[in-house]
């Protein structure tokens, strides 16, 4: 590698560690509740203390299935051609998402705090 | 001139060989976004070689033909927005003085990532998948400096053979 090159790659590192950092600091409490959203909808909100089985219809037609167990959400099965949603790691922290983009669902995790402060707005 | 059109016909059958192996690894870890970006290293080789115009064609050949051979229609969306900003900012990059192909294809495979973020926050109107820019950041640096590195050795040993 060049210099350049070098100085970049070492730069781009450093603005990886800098945003885990952040996301970190965001992460950091235990998340209550999760919200489905279709096509930035909001659809339904469940808490993460009672297991559950969520059919989500979204917006490409399939469905996907989210299951909460033991504290966590995870994406069970999906009928999305890529199948990443249900790759994607359980969910049980603050602003932690699960994403499946062919169908526009977003099911994102947030904390007992953060649904106060959205009450008082 | 004809050598030249059935040479990008050559490029643009490499890019989807590249484009189908890819659907094979499962590199994603679970991140939206994420890819090795094999077909990238097709890209910076036509840049080099023939220029942004070529690149260009190539490239948006490769994203349509694929998104109707192994894909669904959205994810035509998502690669072009993705591709048509790694390509201007490989198209700049190529410019810069003392920055070779692994450069070039760092930035390429940074900013590919970052325009399918971009373009899926607003398909899904929610700027928290933000969150997932780290990762991608991380899998575009160390994918870009691969594929720049292979690239690099491809046109040493063959750039003398290819007809411009
Ligand atoms: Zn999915």
């Amino acid at each position: 590698m060049k210099k350049k090159e070098r100085n970049l790659f070492i730069f781009l590192l450093a603005l990886v560690c800098f945003g885990y950092l952040i996301s970190a600091f965001y992460t950091k409490e235990e998340a209550g509740k999760i919200f489905i959203y279709v096509s930035g909808e909001e659809i339904g909100s469940y808490p993460l203390n009672e297991d559950r089985n969520i059919p989500i219809k979204g917006e490409a037609g399939f469905s996907n299935h989210l299951v909460i167990k033991g504290g966590k959400a995870y994406m069970e099965s999906a009928g999305c051609p890529d199948q990443i949603c249900v790759r994607e790691k359980a969910i049980w922290k603050n602003k932690e998402t699960i994403v499946c983009l062919p169908n526009k669902i977003v099911v994102e995790a947030v904390s007992e705090e953060e649904k106060e402060l959205d009450g008082v707005t | 001139m004809g050598n030249k059109v059935a040479c990008l016909g050559l490029f643009v059958t490499l890019a989807l060989i590249f484009t189908y192996v890819e659907t094979l690894i499962p590199f994603s870890f679970g991140v939206p976004g994420m890819k090795l970006g094999l077909t990238n290293i097709v890209l910076v080789l036509l840049l080099y070689w023939y220029g942004p115009k070529e690149a260009l064609f190539v490239s948006i050949l490769r994203i349509f033909l694929a998104g109707f051979l192994f894909g669904s229609f959205f994810g035509i969306l998502y690669s072009l927005s993705g591709a048509l900003l790694s390509l201007c900012i490989m198209t700049g990059a190529r410019k810069i003085q003392d920055f070779g192909m692994i450069g070039v294809s760092i930035l390429g495979g940074v900013f590919h990532n970052i325009g399918q973020l971009f373009v899926a926050m607003i398909v899904v109107s929610n700027y928290h998948i933000g969150f997932y820019l780290p990762a991608l950041l991380l899998s575009g640096t160390v994918t870009g400096w691969f594929i720049g590195f292979l690239a690099r050795q491809i046109s040493m040993r063959i750039s003398n053979k290819i007809e411009k």
